[in-house]
């Protein structure tokens, strides 16, 4: 155990110290680096990063050499860990979602170490938590599978991941990553998953028509309006609106669900608040959950900024009518984008992030979220499976992962060279400074449902929103105090 | 004597062993497959449970929270209005179908190839064909009533708590019907002619010989239809599922979709359990009562 730390002492100071040896302090360093990380994913050619973190994998697994110079913090002998299978969840199937991209990642790293065999295990991100709980009754969970803050308590309570994943990751590996998604991966003090995407939420918008029109970027939601108002157009002069400012999620999905809890924020409103004592306060009863759903509900429907068919509209539905010039922004994180440049290609160098707008005397602010990997606690062989995560989200793959899908990582160095070399995700930044995690709480599910289940009465029945809101608040609080201890 | 006797004993137990030998395999996995997850099913709706190490009994809990739970007595509500609706379409497209093509009219094998159709596409197909025929951006449905000048801006079918249920119970009836045809169709085969050729004579007209003759010799056929066909509408899920999740709102919440919720999204498994065997209760319900009211006397 003490070599291993030792190992690990090691690797971690000649990592540190080659990357600032070569690359220069800071963001600067992280510039240079990015060209030579970018062409080594596409022509394998080796840089000055991926060789001195080889140097240190050198140092932590006695001297062995990597097969092809990839760098990434590598703490644990894989070539001498004998034959080793591992399961590996993929919930990322389709192409804009990086399904391919992450096969091909397995298969690099089994290049790498043909002694380890990556059998991908696919399962949609709808299906996730169903599969998880069949898989963990079952005692069949994969070694890796995919994790998210709404389900980790209920891991953690489960035991369903290793309870060391901190240190099987490597201190060195875990101060890279962003602190806000440590936090968000952390419940009770545990690290429960390695954060992989970081699903800041911030408006993406046509930038080509806003520059065209003159619009400034806007900062609260009734510049959002004004802005959104000028957009909606009759393109080809017949008559009818055939862009629309904005599109808006109303399906009753957490997909929708989520983004209304962040647009709930924007106006001062937290869904749960933990009162300390392990008891929750809901948020529902207040006004500025009623200004959100009023808001929400009259941008989205009555101000005909938006395609028809609110409710039915969802993630993809959103990010289609984007890439066919339907509708001009849309609050997402930022792998809305790969679904639009998969969807049309020739949206690349039209679109532009911006943090997202706030109501009147609110400051900035959005949600921090993420989706990650954790290991089972019945793997046989974590070490390994750590090192494959590590490898999976090195700077090298994070970028060409980026590449893929526009899925913005929560590695550090990756994020910002990703940044610097994008302005698309310039938005995605800037609502970083003031991005907020959401407390751990089991009811999420149930909150955002109701909200969901709010804004359709109002739409799709015609009750009133007082009263809607009014049901809603009464169930939340129910489940806030139902989930409290 | 005593060994001859052991001999016939041993021969008698082995063919008297015989018979379950050859149901053992049916009832094995009866057993495995139908009662055990009916059973767990039951035991875990005593239980605060997360199902892997949390397993808190409850009692009856659930069994009384669900009967107070305005949603899922909203969902029971729903799910009755669905089934009624659902089923009696069923069986009018049926009988109307039966009877078109129990007539020698011309190309009535290909008719018979048509009119199944909908039965043979999966649930899922049928839900993602319906979801856009219907979309307000662009559904055919609305393309076709803008065009011919019905509607002046596009309806939002699956979107509208108008339409939405209205919708779903259409498409229902449109995949369930076949399979209630091709059984009345053969029902009607079975009957001989000479009976209705005595009740024309008789001056029976189409409706009586209908009520008097084609009705009572189906009843066997369709007590059994009409059990099956009312529990698989009763438990129906998928369609529902992905034409409308439920929604909007609440207004196509059948049981199904409000289980599957409690049990998938808010992982109350104990509840969601609870709601189950009630709707056990129901199914198993509909089927005595049934055949209770429409056995022969």
């Amino acid at each position: 155990m003490k070599k291993r730390e030792l190992a690990l002492a090691m690797a971690a100071v000649m990592a540190v110290a080659a990357l600032s040896g070569c690359a220069g302090p800071g963001n600067e360093g992280t510039t240079e680096q990015t060209p030579t990380v970018q062409s080594s994913a596409s022509g394998g050619s080796e840089n000055a990063g991926g060789e001195t973190e080889e140097g240190s994998k050198q140092a932590a697994s006695g001297g062995e050499g990597t097969a092809d110079g990839k760098g990434y913090y590598s703490t644990f002998d894989v070539a001498g860990a004998g034959d080793v299978t591992l399961d590996v969840m993929i919930t990322s199937l389709g192409d804009s979602d990086g399904g391919p991209y992450l096969r091909s990642v397995m298969e690099r790293y089994m290049e790498m170490y043909p002694n380890v065999k990556l059998t991908p295990v696919e399962c949609s991100m709808n299906d996730l938590y169903t599969t998880l709980i069949t898989q963990a009754t079952a005692g069949t969970l994969p070694d890796i599978f995919t994790m998210s803050e709404a389900y980790s308590a209920n891991c953690l309570e489960m035991g369903m991941m290793v309870d060391n994943l901190p240190e099987l990751l490597g201190e060195e590996y875990m101060s890279g990553l962003l602190e806000v998604a440590v936090e968000n991966s952390t419940v009770d003090g545990t690290f429960v998953f390695m954060p992989w995407q970081n699903n800041t939420s911030a408006m993406v918008y046509r930038k080509d028509l806003f520059e065209e029109k003159g619009i400034e970027i806007p900062k609260n939601w009734d510049e959002f309006l004004a802005a959104a108002k000028q957009l909606t157009e009759d393109t080809d002069g017949d008559g009818k609106i055939d862009r629309y400012g904005s599109a808006f999620a109303g399906t009753r999905n957490d997909s929708a669900e989520s983004r209304f809890q962040t647009f709930a924020l924007t106006f001062g409103c937290d869904f749960i608040t933990p009162n300390g004592d392990g008891s929750f306060t809901s948020g529902f009863g207040t006004d500025a959950y009623k200004n959100a759903m009023q808001t929400f509900i009259q941008m989205a429907v009555n101000e005909g900024i938006t395609p028809p068919g609110f409710v039915e509209t969802g993630y993809s539905e959103a990010y289609t009518m984007i890439a066919a010039d339907e509708a001009c922004m849309f609050f997402s994180p930022s792998n809305v984008l790969g679904g639009i440049y998969n969807a049309n290609p020739e949206m690349r160098g039209k679109m532009g992030s911006f943090p997202m707008p706030t109501a009147e005397g609110v400051d900035p602010v959005t949600s921090f979220s993420s989706v990650g990997m954790t290991i089972s606690s019945t793997s046989k062989n974590p070490e390994v499976a750590a090192d494959f995560l590590k490898y999976l989200t090195s700077v090298e793959n994070s970028v060409s992962w980026n590449e893929a899908t526009c899925r913005l990582p929560v590695v550090k160095d990756a994020l910002t060279a990703i940044c610097e070399n994008d302005d698309v995700y310039n938005g995605f930044v800037e609502a970083s400074d003031s991005a907020v995690i959401y407390p751990p709480f089991a009811g999420l599910a149930e909150l955002r449902d109701y909200s969901a289940e709010c804004w359709q009465t109002v739409v799709s029945e015609g009750v009133s929103l007082d009263e809607a809101v009014a049901t809603a608040a009464a169930k939340a609080e129910e489940t806030a105090k139902a989930y409290s201890n | 004597m005593n060994e001859k006797t052991k001999k016939i004993s041993r021969a008698k137990q082995k063919s008297m062993l015989t018979p379950y030998g050859f149901v053992s395999p049916a009832s094995l996995t009866i057993l495995i497959l139908v009662v055990y997850p009916i059973l767990y099913g039951i035991y875990i709706s005593f239980f605060d449970t997360n199902l892997v190490n949390k397993w808190k009994f409850v009692g009856l809990r659930y069994y009384l929270q669900a009967l107070t739970d305005a949603s899922f007595l909203h969902s029971l509500e729903k799910t009755m209005i669905f089934t009624v609706a659902v089923v009696a379409g069923h069986f009018v497209l049926g009988f109307i179908f039966a009877s078109v093509l129990n007539m020698n009219i011309r190309f009535r094998t290909i008719f018979r190839g048509i009119l199944i159709l909908p039965w043979l596409f999966p649930d899922v197909v049928i839900a993602y064909l319906f979801k856009w025929i219907l979309n307000t951006q662009g559904g055919i449905v609305n393309e076709l009533l803008l065009h011919i000048g019905l509607i002046s801006e596009p309806v939002g079918w699956l979107s509208t708590s108008a339409t939405a249920f209205p919708c779903v119970i259409l498409v229902s009836i449109w995949k369930g019907y076949p399979l209630v045809m091709v059984q009345i169709l053969a029902g009607i085969q079975t009957i001989s002619t000479d009976m209705y050729e005595a009740a024309e004579i008789d001056g029976a007209n189409m409706w009586q010989r209908f009520r008097y003759i084609t009705l009572p010799a189906l009843k066997p056929i369709l007590t059994t239809i009409l059990i099956l066909d009312t529990v698989w509408v009763f438990k129906q899920f998928t369609m529902i599922w992905l034409m409308t999740s439920g929604g909007p709102g609440s207004t196509t919440m059948v049981s199904a979709i409000e289980i599957y919720k409690n049990a998938f999204s808010y992982f109350k498994y104990g509840l969601a359990s609870a709601q189950s065997v009630y709707i056990l209760v129901i199914c198993y319900l509909i089927g005595v009562v049934f055949r209770r009211l429409l056995r022969d006397d």
